[in-house]
Order: C-alpha cells, then sequence, then structure tokens
C-alpha cells in the first residue's frame, strides 16, 4: 500500500515537472520597438523626452533623423532583462532630449532600430509661454494654471547667475592670463548642462571649458549657494576694450512650493518628474512635498570689461614670433659626439609661462658642415590649464665632415608683460668632436642605434624616419613561445625537479634524526668493523684478539636483531652463538689456541650465524 | 667525438648570420631609394618570406608601404617591427605618422602599460622563467646546511622580485599577444561569422583590434571602444604571426 502511495506521488511530481516545461516555451520573444514623446507638446523653452524602448534580441543603436527646427539630443540609456514563464526578454531603452528652435508642428519620421522602424511622431511645439500638455504622470496642468504666480516667482528667485574672476583688467594681445568662472545654483535648484560652456565674441579665447568643473557651497547674504566653479586660460586675440562674455545652456528643475497643489498633483509629481544625470537631483523627494518645473536656460557672466593693448612696435625684434609671458631656453646635442654620416639631435627647449604655441624659434641652417632636416615641435603643458609647460624643438643633423664641428647658438625673442618689453635669450653654441664615418649614407642607420626622437624628413619630402641599414638575425616567427608546450614543460620541471630535491633531503634530514636508524647504522658499522678485525686477527694467528672480536661482532649483531625484530631465535641458533661465545671465553681468559685450522673453521661458523641472524632481523 | 664536432659545427653554422638576403636587402633599399616602392616592396617581402621577421626589414617595408599610400599595411608591418625593437624611437614616429595618415586617433595608452611596455613581452616571459628557475634552485639550498643555506635567502629574494615584477608586466601586455591591424577597411563587423549576419558596426583601415575568437573564416574582434564582432579573417591581421 505505502508503495502505491509513493509511486502515485512520484507520478504527480512528474507530470508537473512535464507541464513546467512545456511551459517554458521558447526562450526569446519577439523584437519589437517603440517611441514616446513625453510630453507631446511643449513651448519652445521647454523640452520633451523621446523614449525609444526596443525589447526582444535587438540591441543596435537608433538612427535618429535630422528634423528641421528640432535639436535631439541623447540623454541616457538604460537596459533591463526579463523571465516571464521562463521567456527571457531583454529591453534597452534610450532617451533623447527635444527642443524646438521655433514654435509649429513637426514630424519625426520613422526611427530605425536595426531591422526594426518605429511609427513616426508628431510634435507640437508653441510659443514661450505656452504651457505644454501634461508628461506622463507628471505635474499637473491644473496646478500650473492654479500656481503660475508662485512658479514665476519661484523661477526668478531660482534663477543661477554666473560670474568671471580675472586677475587684472589690462592686457597685452596674445597674453594668457589665469581666469576661473564661478556659476551660483540655489539649494534645491537641479541642474543639467545642455552643452558645453562658451565664449562669445572674436576677442579672447578660453581654453580648458571642457573640463569637468569643481563643486563646492557658498553662503551669499544669508544663502546657500552650489557654486560650479571652472579654472581656465582667458587669450587677448585683439586690441581694443571688450568684455569678457561667457554663456552655458541649461536646464533647470526647480522645485514650486506645495502649498497650493492638491494631493493628486503632488503625486503625480512624484512619479513623473525626472531629470535623469541632473546636479542635484532631488526631483523624486521634492516631488513628496511639491512640484518640479523644468526650464531650459542661458546661463551669461556679467559683461567683465578688458583693455586689450597691442604689442609696443619700439625695440620689437626681427626673430619675434608672437611669444608673450616669460621663457628660459637650453639646447642639448645627442649624442654629444658621433662619426661623419652618423645622425644626431639638436634640442631646443623653451620653458616657461605663456603662449607656448606661439612660441617659435631660429632653426639651423644646412652648411658645409652640416646637413640639418625639417624641425619638429612638441609642446608639452606642466598643468591642465596649459598656462605653464615647456615646447622642445627636436632637430635631426648629420655632420658632413671629420674633426671639432660647432653647431651655432640659436635666439629666441619673446614679451614680457609683467616688464612690458622684449626679450632676447640666446643659446650658446655646441661643440661636436665628429669622427670620420664608416661610408655610412647619412639616410642609413642602424635601427637600435638611432637617435631619431623626432620625424626626420627623407629624401622625398615626407615627414618620415628614413630606412635603416639591414642588420642583425631574423626570428622565424613572432608568435611567443609563452603558450607553447615546451615552455611551459621547462616552467613546471624546475617545480618538479625542487619536489623531488626537497623530498629526497627532508627524507635524508628525516633519518639523520632517527636514534634509532642511527643505532642501527652504528650497530652495522661496528659488526664489519670487528668482522674485519676478525679476519686480521685470523692473518696474524692472534685466537684471543680473534674471538674478542668475533664476541663484539656477534654481540652488535643481536642488539641489531633485538631492536629490529622480535622474533624469538630457534633452538638450534641459540646453541651455536652459546657455543660461538662459549669459544669466545675459552680463548679470551683461559688463554685456549684451538690452532690455525680450527680458527678459519670458527671463522666460517661465526659468519654462517651472523648470515643467519641477518636472515632473521 | 665525431658526434660532438658535428654538433659544434651545426651551432657554428647556425648561429652565423644569414648573408643570403643581403643582394635582395641591397635592391630593395637602391628601389626604395629610386622612388620604386612597389618592387621594394616586392623586394623586402621576399626577404621575409626567405628570412623570416627583422625589425630592419619589417621597419623599411613599413615606410615603403606608406609611402605608395597604403598605411594599413605600414601599421601592420610598424607593429611587428615594435615587437622585436620595442621603444624604437624612429618606429614608434613613423607608427605615429601612419596614423595620422590613416585617419586614426593616437592610441590611449595607461600609464602602466607604457610602463611595462619597457621590455618586450618576450622578455618579460624568459626573465620570468629564469626567476622560477632561480627561485626553485634557492628553495631546494634552503634544505641544506651551511653556506649553501645562507646563500638561499638573497637568491629567494631576487628570484621573487625578479618573478613578481616580470609576471605583473607580462600580465599587462597580455593582450598585446592578441593585438590585429585591419588590412582592408571599411570592413563589417557581423554579428555571427557569417556574410549575411547583421552588421553590427564597422572598422576601419588601420585600425587596431583584438582577436578573441575564430570560426570558419571569420575571427571575432574586439575594438579599443570595446565593440567587439565578428569580420572575415583576410581583413585582420595578426601582429604576431607565425610566419611572415
Amino acid at each position: 500500500m505505502k508503495s502505491a502511495v509513493r509511486h502515485w506521488r512520484l507520478s504527480c511530481v512528474a507530470a508537473l515537472v512535464g507541464l513546467l516545461a512545456l511551459s517554458a516555451g521558447p526562450a526569446v520573444a519577439a523584437s519589437h520597438v517603440t517611441a514616446t514623446l513625453d510630453p507631446p507638446s511643449f513651448s519652445v523653452t521647454e523640452s520633451a523626452e523621446l523614449t525609444i524602448t526596443v525589447s526582444g534580441d535587438e540591441d543596435a543603436v537608433p538612427l535618429i533623423p535630422r528634423v528641421s527646427g528640432l535639436i535631439i539630443n541623447p540623454d541616457g540609456q538604460s537596459s533591463q532583462v526579463r523571465q516571464v514563464n521562463g521567456a527571457v526578454t531583454a529591453i534597452f531603452a534610450r532617451t533623447y532630449r527635444v527642443t524646438a528652435n521655433h514654435e509649429g508642428a513637426f514630424t519625426i519620421p520613422p526611427i530605425q532600430v536595426g531591422n526594426l522602424t518605429t511609427p513616426s511622431l508628431t510634435v507640437h511645439v508653441g510659443a514661450a509661454g505656452t504651457a505644454s500638455r501634461p508628461r506622463t504622470g507628471g505635474a499637473a496642468p491644473d496646478s500650473d494654471r492654479d500656481s503660475s504666480a508662485a512658479v514665476a516667482k519661484t523661477l526668478r528667485e531660482s534663477m543661477p547667475t554666473m560670474k568671471v574672476v580675472l586677475p587684472k583688467g589690462r592686457l597685452y594681445v596674445g597674453e594668457l592670463v589665469p581666469i576661473q568662472i564661478k556659476a551660483y545654483f540655489r539649494e534645491g535648484v537641479g541642474a543639467r548642462a545642455d552643452g558645453p560652456l562658451a565664449a562669445v565674441g572674436d576677442a579672447f579665447t578660453v581654453s580648458g571649458l571642457d573640463k569637468r568643473a569643481t563643486q563646492t557651497q557658498e553662503a551669499i547674504g544669508g544663502v546657500t549657494y552650489n557654486v560650479l566653479t571652472w579654472n581656465s586660460v582667458l587669450g587677448a586675440l585683439k586690441s581694443g576694450d571688450y568684455p569678457v562674455a561667457l554663456e552655458l545652456p541649461l536646464t533647470l528643475t526647480i522645485q514650486v512650493p506645495a502649498a497650493d497643489l492638491d494631493m493628486a498633483s503632488r503625486l503625480r509629481a512624484l512619479f513623473g518628474t525626472r531629470a535623469p544625470g541632473a546636479f542635484m537631483d532631488d526631483s523624486v523627494f521634492g516631488g513628496l512635498f511639491g512640484r518640479a518645473v523644468q526650464k531650459s536656460v542661458t546661463l551669461k557672466t556679467d559683461l567683465t570689461p578688458v583693455t586689450v593693448q597691442p604689442l609696443p612696435a619700439a625695440d620689437r625684434p626681427a626673430n619675434f614670433s608672437g611669444a608673450v609671458g616669460q621663457f628660459q631656453v637650453t639646447s642639448e646635442l645627442t649624442p654629444a659626439a658621433g662619426a661623419v654620416g652618423d645622425p644626431l639631435t639638436f634640442k631646443l627647449t623653451i620653458t616657461g609661462k605663456g603662449n607656448l604655441s606661439r612660441v617659435s624659434s631660429d632653426a639651423l641652417q644646412n652648411s658645409a658642415q652640416w646637413r640639418v632636416y625639417r624641425a619638429e615641435s612638441k609642446v608639452t603643458a606642466d598643468d591642465d590649464s596649459g598656462l605653464q609647460g615647456f615646447k622642445t624643438f627636436s632637430q635631426p643633423v648629420v655632420p658632413l665632415q671629420a674633426g671639432q664641428l660647432e653647431l651655432p647658438g640659436l635666439s629666441f625673442s619673446y614679451f614680457d608683460p609683467e616688464a612690458e618689453r622684449y626679450v632676447t635669450r640666446e643659446t650658446p653654441s655646441v661643440k661636436v668632436r665628429v669622427t670620420p664615418g664608416a661610408g655610412a649614407t647619412p639616410a642609413a642607420s642602424a635601427l637600435p642605434a638611432g637617435p631619431l626622437t623626432s620625424a626626420v624628413q627623407a629624401e622625398d619630402g615626407d615627414a618620415l624616419a628614413p630606412d635603416v641599414s639591414v642588420t642583425g638575425g631574423h626570428t622565424a616567427t613572432l608568435e611567443s613561445p609563452v603558450l607553447r608546450p615546451w615552455f611551459i614543460a621547462s616552467a613546471v620541471t624546475p617545480l618538479v625537479l625542487m619536489l623531488c630535491a626537497v623530498t629526497l633531503i627532508r627524507r635524508h634530514q628525516l633519518r639523520l634524526g632517527d636514534a634509532a636508524l642511527v643505532l642501527h647504522a652504528a650497530r652495522l658499522a661496528a659488526v664489519r668493523i670487528n668482522l674485519e678485525s676478525m679476519a686480521a686477527a685470523l692473518n696474524r694467528g692472534d685466537p684471543t684478539a680473534f674471538f674478542t672480536a668475533a664476541r663484539h661482532a656477534l654481540q652488535e649483531k643481536l642488539a641489531d636483531m633485538r631492536q629490529l625484530s622480535t622474533a624469538p631465535l630457534s633452538a638450534e641458533d641459540d646453541a651455536e652463538i652459546q657455543a660461538i661465545l662459549a669459544m669466545a671465553e675459552k680463548a679470551i681468559y683461559a688463554g685456549e689456541n684451538p690452532g690455525p685450522e680450527m680458527l678459519r673453521t670458527w671463522q666460517r661458523r661465526i659468519l654462517t650465524q651472523m648470515d643467519r641472524l641477518e636472515a632473521i632481523a | 667525438m665525431r658526434v660532438l664536432c658535428l654538433g659544434l659545427v651545426l651551432l657554428l653554422v647556425a648561429s652565423t648570420p644569414l648573408r643570403a638576403d643581403q643582394p635582395m636587402v641591397a635592391a630593395a633599399a637602391q628601389a626604395a631609394a629610386a622612388g620604386d616602392y612597389a618592387a621594394a616592396v616586392r623586394d623586402y617581402e621576399q626577404v621575409l618570406n626567405r628570412d623570416g621577421f627583422s625589425a630592419p626589414v619589417l621597419f623599411n617595408l613599413g615606410n615603403a608601404w606608406l609611402r605608395l599610400g597604403k598605411p594599413a599595411r605600414a601599421i601592420l608591418d610598424y607593429e611587428r617591427a615594435l615587437v622585436l625593437a620595442p621603444r624604437s624611437p624612429a618606429i614608434e614616429a613613423n607608427l605615429t605618422a601612419a596614423r595620422q595618415r590613416a585617419g586614426l586617433a593616437p592610441e590611449a595608452i595607461s600609464p602602466w602599460l607604457t610602463a611595462a611596455r619597457y621590455f618586450s613581452f618576450d622578455s618579460y616571459i624568459w626573465a620570468a622563467l629564469a626567476a622560477v628557475w632561480l627561485l626553485c634552485g634557492a628553495l631546494v639550498l634552503l634544505c641544506l646546511n651551511g653556506v649553501a643555506r645562507r646563500l638561499a635567502r638573497p637568491l629567494i629574494l631576487v628570484a621573487a622580485l625578479t618573478l613578481c615584477v616580470s609576471a605583473d608586466a607580462a600580465v599587462l601586455c597580455w593582450s598585446d599577444l592578441y593585438r590585429a591591424v585591419v588590412i582592408q577597411g571599411p570592413a563589417i563587423l557581423h554579428l555571427a561569422p557569417a556574410p549575411s549576419a547583421a552588421a553590427s558596426g564597422g572598422l576601419r583601415e588601420g585600425e587596431v583590434v583584438w582577436l578573441q575568437d575564430r570560426y570558419s573564416g571569420f575571427v571575432f574582434v574586439r575594438t579599443a571602444d570595446g565593440h567587439g564582432g565578428w569580420v572575415s579573417d583576410a581583413a585582420a591581421v595578426p601582429v604576431r604571426a607565425s610566419r611572415p
């Protein structure tokens, strides 16, 4: 009976497992794509969120079409995998921020995502100030109307400001100065940059605006502001009085007080307000207590006037190339000596603070002693702003004559805005010892010895390091030996050998440390020595020494046998041993001399008995 | 004794630099100097096929390809030359020029990898192997007594340090074993190893990719920005090739 019940239960479990397996079905669902615009209509000062959701096994990047009058920028992406009844579905969602240049109705054509396309979307863009249709689950338009005054007031109060901090108000054309750009945001205001910080006008250049801003807090007039600071460098391009102006496009997320909002609008605000990736994004929690309003603004700095003076024409050096700042100049030749035909590199380094990109220098010229190639320059900044650093001019030169040659010094001129005068710096001439060459052509050098740290102009005018003379051996393959079996074996072999050696050594050491083994070895040695003494006594005809040695050997052998084995002696062995010992007593203490023949007989008996004891052990 | 003498003779023959390629190398150099880069390419490739890889030959071959207007092939040869002669400024300069001509952005390399590439990958693994042998020998000495035991400790320290540094560097450079250069571009990245499979992207000529798998005439490659896909194995040629 019990067996029948167990069988029935097993059948039920098997049937259930079968049903589950059948219901699992295909592992992957078919792909489909949707596109939604939230809200579908908005004003020119607002933006909408375009979401493209792809489910299934398609993961291609959507091809966003260009729509005249609309700006569609990527805003983020997410992915998730769902498993429902065994069917696995991957969902990829990409969001785009849609803004309009002007009001009107726009149609976003079908968007292609891999082999799929979305239906077209229609967008209605109203004039500035027109209330947009509600976002899906977003803040209620009724509340917008009800609280428009509160919203306008909050927006005015929450509008951020931006300013430029300049070290001085008078610059020279070409001068670079470090500046700070600060944007002040009230607490509770979220902001997302819709574009890079940019300079307005053509009188200045501002570099480093693409770098990340640092965020701090400052209290001004009892109000706490979150401050974004960019450290940058301002460069003056033309003389005159110009304001320094910068602008930054932003989307602000501002919390409106909930005093006059009903609970429904709060809940919609809670689930509808989104500002992904926003700085100080508190939209979710802010939605609990009020409504978040998004607004696209362009933040502009106050117009800070700067006077840019032209560089003085008086005393301007002939080789002045527009470098403004403070600089030092050094030169070196590497290697410091060589042979005729060997390429050497003359390196001129100008270090300092200023517009390094405008720094230029005289170059070496061809002469009867030197063949000179085109110089290559490289600017290396010491700081993020690029204000300080060094510029290196590398010029390959080839000596054409043997002997003590000289490379002339070079001069470099710049304008120092602090001293307000031109400065010319010169490098000393370089003396080089050149030995006669081995007939090598200037264009052929060996690769490992080639000091070509910069590109060299070849005969045909391209900027390539020239061909080299072919020396050295060849290798059959470039494949690394690391994956070859013999290499792996050669790495494993020492480990195996080491383990064997260590095992043997440890075993030997253990044997040395075992008292029983040591005693056994000592006894065997004693037996061997006594047997040798016994044989020597036999040859001498000394029965006393013979039996003394025989007795000691037998005693050691018996003791060793007792250590190794507990097996009892046979009566025959016992009798033989007693006979040998008795004879030994007689020979040692009673002076009995059995004669040479009997001694040999006793030797055979003793050796035979030793072998028997060895066998017993 | 005869066997020993024969072995020595063979060793000497094997270690003597082959000079049979010199006429062809000279012909290639003359062709390049005369501006006949196609002939130079042909001659240098014959030298490689006959005698194996050589950094100077690969460098000159890269120059010839670049002057022929084939920057992708030049990039491949410069990359191979750098395997044999790492840190060669001439090769690096021309590789940069070739990448510029191919319209490729400079390769972004971490400072650690830059430091690790100071020596070649093979140098590191040979150093690691030598360190393993030394370490094992020193551990055996450590089991002995007297002078051997005293000698073992500094040897273990040196071997362990060498092993750590070389193994770390080898791990950093490990991906270099799978570098490849796209020599036929623009190449289509497929989602599956079949010509009819959907495209998942494209590869530019001269772009460096990393080989990850191989199947039926296709190789799965991953680009520097993390994109992956299958591409024809004729389009992406490994830098560390088994033969020229």
